[in-house]
């Protein structure tokens, strides 16, 4: 009686130091966490509902919903948040196909003698090393009309020239296929990281019960990745609604608004027309768009995950 | 084998730290005995000793002649030893941050906009009016870089639109000459394009080259009407001009569009100098500040600088005069903000000093820009000779304001993108007038609120 008595108490003391510890350690991450997201998301909160320039000498002035009520009336806001989501699903589902596909493809053991596998994964990697305007810049170039070397290939094989980014339609295309070149390396990693945990017992025995390769890679491999999938989708997703500087250097948004982004918005208004009202309510909706997102594929993908 | 790679790779990093360490501190002494060496009177160790240290911060956007700067800084510091300057590079958005944290450079370069009126009302831009510069400036040069009563500085030059030529292309279209009028124009681009030559480019990237093509169609119908810079400015930032209302305008645009160079829209202005340099086209409308490169770029391309030219926009009907779009460039300002008698009074030379002509012909000449300043000698002044036959064509030909003189940044993007539809083939010119007309409205809405 004594002795669980003692136990308990250990326990119970073992418990509050390890909470007092934990606490202790997980500081330093909720003061930045605090004062770079929550208080920055806060005074953002409160921009948008005030009519600011941004010099430290003006005082912003309340005007209510104003702001929230005039984004419908902004020019090419329709075509900004259609271009939005089509981008930012079109991204998401190609990063993650491709990525999927190519991580399968460097999980080979061996390409023989004189290719490297990790030779060839940090070359998948390379991409996402680069910054996003150095990117943009370089792409542009290659679709650049009169001397780009995609239409310079194109007419080298007969084909007709495409003008990729004054045509409507066709620069979202161009846009699009430049992001996902740069997000698919990130992605590969944690797909070869989640086929790496895979234990190779599992083939094994499915290859002795007769199982064809395309059946392992269904049945086994798959619905194992379902972890790494859901991270893929979700931080791909987020980093697409969020991608500024890259479409931005490649289509400046045109031709009309067919590329503009939520983001290219935000910034214009708050930082060119100066107007951080508007930019700051744009932020909010952005906000608001991508956690509702989130949450959605997050039940999905969860349920998913339970599945398997 | 590795660790001793690795240290081997350490001891050289090391020993070229320590390498450069010295090189510089010898760089030092060296610099010292040069001004002194260069001093007639006093030694730099003498001056230094009488004033306070002082380090000043330049700041250029879009800084174009680089070595020009670091010379004209350097030849600075040795005259005034105990001011160290230091130039900044470019970066985006810069002015944003300065309103937003007060942190000031010492000279910068800034046009009239909306940033820099928040700037002045800020207190961080200096009143340039009583500075020894301004009496060698026409008034209303400082009166179109001056806001609620402050100079906010010297304009560096005269910006004015030019259409530029291959002539070497043009005389294989069978034209000797640069078209005079519209319909010449039109025909000049007909018979352009027939060869399997572009027509015309221009930089649909910047904003204020994509205006340029509009406004200076616009300015042959709309200025008359409004019978001065001034009004048609005034109607301009009232958003009260109609632009729908010149029909003739509307057309032109659409008929001048239909040559425009397929990829045009996202051309900056130095692809717009690669594409002059390419050969594949034969026009582009551009800033005279681009002269250096497009007449340098046409140069490379023909072999002889006979081929460049230049003319004012020729949008005019058969017998009336050329009309162009002109503007003061970005203004040197002064930062407003105190920093001590000592590191003001250094700021003050500094600016001074920029502007005596000896010393700026150094920017001027590197930038083949038209200046303001009406002290500089001719022989002072270098500018490329397509340009140098326009300038006295300049203050006598009919003009407006640049855009960038008189639109909201709204206006700006919007208006911008209405019109590279119709540059790419996407749109028509009505459209987009009538685009420009209710957004300039808006804008001036918003602007009251």
């Amino acid at each position: 009686m004594t002795l669980t008595r003692t136990n308990r108490k250990n326990t119970r003391s073992y418990m509050k130091r390890r909470i007092r510890h934990g606490s202790l350690m997980l500081l330093p991450t909720m003061i930045f966490v605090v004062a770079f997201v929550v208080i920055p998301l806060i005074y953002v909160g409160i921009i948008s509902f005030c009519k600011w320039n941004g010099s430290r000498t003006v005082k912003m002035k309340f005007v209510g919903l104003q702001n929230y009520m005039r984004l419908g009336n902004v020019v090419g806001f329709r075509d900004m948040l259609i271009f939005t989501f089509v981008f930012a699903i079109a991204v998401t589902v190609l990063t993650v196909l491709v990525s999927l596909v190519m991580a399968l493809a460097l999980d080979i053991p061996s390409y023989g003698r004189y290719v490297n596998r990790s030779f060839l994964r940090a070359c998948w990697y390379i991409p996402a090393l680069i910054g996003g305007v150095a990117v943009g810049v370089v792409w542009r170039i290659m679709y650049n009309y009169n001397n780009g070397v995609i239409n310079s290939i194109l007419d080298m094989m007969g084909l007709a020239k495409v003008n990729w980014l004054e045509t409507y339609g066709v620069t979202g295309i161009a846009v699009i296929i430049a992001q996902v070149w740069v997000q698919v390396g990130m992605c590969i990693i944690i797909f070869l990281a989640g086929l790496q945990s895979i234990p190779l017992e599992l083939y094994e025995s499915a290859t002795i019960d007769g199982a064809s390769k395309l059946q392992q890679r269904l049945k086994i491999t798959i619905p194992l990745l379902a972890p790494s999938i859901t991270i893929n989708f979700v931080t791909t997703s987020i980093a697409a609604f969020k991608a500024y500087e890259l479409p931005y250097t490649i289509s400046k948004g045109l031709p009309g608004y067919s590329t503009h982004l939520v983001t290219q918005m935000i910034y214009h208004y708050s930082f060119e027309a100066l107007d951080y009202g508007t930019g700051a309510a744009l932020s909010i909706l952005l906000v608001i768009l991508i956690a509702a997102i989130q949450l959605i594929q997050l039940i999905i993908l969860r349920r998913r995950e339970d599945i398997y | 084998m590795k660790k001793a790679l690795a240290l081997l790779l350490t001891i050289c990093m090391l020993g070229a730290l320590g390498g450069c360490s010295k090189q510089s501190d010898n760089g030092n002494e060296k610099s010292v005995e040069g001004n002194a060496e260069g001093n007639t009177g006093e030694t730099t160790e003498e001056k230094q000793e009488e004033h306070e240290e002082v380090t000043l911060y330049v700041y250029m956007q879009d800084i174009d002649a680089i070595d020009a700067w670091n010379e004209l800084l350097a030849n600075f510091m040795e005259e005034y030893p105990w001011i160290t300057c230091e130039l900044m590079d470019s970066q985006e958005k810069y002015y944003t941050t300065v309103l937003a944290t007060g942190d000031m450079p010492d000279i910068a370069n800034l046009s009239l906009s909306s940033e820099a009126r928040a700037m002045v009302d800020a207190g961080l831009i200096a009143d340039t009016s009583k500075t020894e510069v301004c009496q060698h400036v026409s008034q209303d040069y400082l009166d179109s870089v001056t806001y609620e009563g402050v100079c906010i500085g010297v304009p560096q030059g005269v910006a004015f639109s030019v259409m530029f030529y291959n002539m070497k292309i043009l005389q294989e279209a069978g034209w000797d000459k640069v078209p005079s009028n519209r319909d010449e124009f039109l025909q000049c681009c007909k018979d352009v394009k027939a060869k399997g030559y572009d027509a015309l480019t221009l930089a649909g990237d910047k904003t204020t080259c994509c205006w340029m093509l509009w406004e200076c169609i616009l300015a042959t119908e709309a200025g008359a009407a409004y019978g001065s810079t001034s009004a048609f400015d005034e109607a301009f930032k009232d958003g009260t001009l109609e632009f729908a209302g010149y029909p003739e305008a509307t057309r032109l645009l659409d008929e001048v569009s239909a040559y425009i160079m397929p990829g045009t829209t996202a051309y900056t202005e130095d692809d717009v100098a690669s594409a002059m340099a390419s050969g594949n086209v034969a026009m582009c409308i551009a800033g005279n500040w681009s002269a250096g490169n497009i007449c340098g770029a046409i140069e490379t391309v023909t072999g002889d600088a006979a081929y460049v030219g230049a003319s004012l926009p020729p949008f005019q009907k058969e017998g009336e005069a050329s009309w162009t779009t002109v503007a003061p460039e970005s203004s040197l300002v002064m930062s407003g903000v105190d920093q001590g008698e000592a590191h003001n009074e250094a700021r003050l030379q500094l600016y001074e000093y920029i502007w005596e002509p000896e010393n700026y012909k150094l920017l001027q000449n590197a930038r083949g820009i038209v200046p303001v300043i009406d002290n500089m000698t001719s022989d002072q002044i270098v500018l490329d000779a397509a340009i140098a036959a326009l300038v006295d064509e300049v203050p006598s030909a009919p003009s407006i304001s640049m855009g960038f003189n008189c639109w909201t940044a709204e206006f700006r993007s919007i208006a911008c993108t209405a019109l590279n539809d119709v540059y790419a083939g996407n749109s028509t010119a009505e459209a987009a007038v009538n685009t420009m007309q209710t957004t300039l409205q808006q804008s001036y809405l918003n602007m009251e609120e």
